[in-house]
């Protein structure tokens, strides 16, 4: 009895953390689409000043050795920083837009958590299942959007080193780099939920077929 | 589902209600209602037992088997 309130309590908490959370983000999404269109239109970079893409150097360096030994490395590579004022307006329009969706996906992805504490807590009170079968497609969906979320990235991260980036100067000289692709932990993550939703589905089966057990 | 349960004619046979049962076997009425109603993926054979006691008869008089094809 214990244990179960303690369980009760515990989703009860993460019921309203993410409540929260959520209702900080419904807040802020609308005041960061403002600052987003005055961003695109006026270019004062209000919402964040920069865009910061990590890159990788293709560069190779000789470095030469006392006996006259010769050794070609690649530096590692670093971040492109992008002073948001400096931008053209397709720039803009891309690291923005590309922010945007990002975050409303963050949100939508608070909200389907929220949902699952929320339907959680009154199974809990009533009847102490926690498998249901809503929350199945709900851990499934928030599975489904880490891949999109990676797709998204991708795209973008495409778009800009083949439409915006003409070419790079280090030190004078042009030199070639890639964006780095950073995505597959969100795939990866991903596909892990997804299996976590399987795994949830076969437990609320066995709960359905235990409680049509007379 | 090719198991089919004849509760109820046992039941109209003893002269025995559903409720009456219930509390005679110690099994909630929801529980025995889903039995009665066919829902039931699985019985227990210490339900069964307890049944087949309060109302004296034997396992093949409440449970039925019906070919599904031959249906």
């Amino acid at each position: 009895m214990q244990k179960q309130r303690l369980n009760y309590q515990m989703v009860s908490v993460l019921h309203f953390l993410f409540g929260l959370l959520l209702v900080i983000s419904f807040v802020s999404l609308p005041i960061l689409l403002v600052m987003s269109i005055i961003d695109i239109t006026v270019g004062e970079g209000l919402t964040s000043g920069i865009a910061i893409l990590p890159i990788d150097f293709l560069l190779d360096v000789k470095i030469s050795l006392p006996h006259q030994a010769e050794v070609v490395t690649a530096l590692e590579g670093g971040v492109l920083r992008l002073p948001m004022d400096e931008m053209t307006l397709g720039w803009r329009i891309t690291i923005i837009s590309q922010a945007i969706i990002q975050y409303a996906l963050g949100v939508f992805i608070l909200y389907i958590l929220w949902s699952i504490f929320h339907s959680l807590k009154v199974s809990m009170r009533d009847q102490e299942n926690v498998f249901l079968q809503g929350n199945i497609t709900r851990i499934r969906l928030i599975g489904y959007i880490f891949i999109v979320s990676a797709i998204v990235e991708f795209v973008y991260r495409k778009i800009i080193r083949h439409f915006l980036v003409d070419e790079f100067i280090f030190r004078g000289e042009q030199v070639p780099f890639t964006l780095k692709m950073e995505f597959l932990d969100d795939i990866l993550l991903g596909v892990i939920i997804l299996v976590i939703a399987q795994i949830y589905r076969v437990g609320t089966e066995i709960k359905e077929e235990q409680q049509l057990t007379v | 589902m090719p198991i089919l349960t004849n509760l109820d004619v046992m039941l109209a046979k003893r002269k025995m209600s559903l409720t009456e049962l219930s509390e005679e076997v110690g099994i909630s009425l929801a529980n025995l209602s889903i039995l009665k109603q066919g829902k039931a993926k699985a019985v227990r054979f210490s339900t069964l037992e307890a049944i087949c006691r309060v109302l004296e008869c034997k396992p093949g008089d409440i449970l039925d088997y019906i070919d599904e094809n031959e249906k």
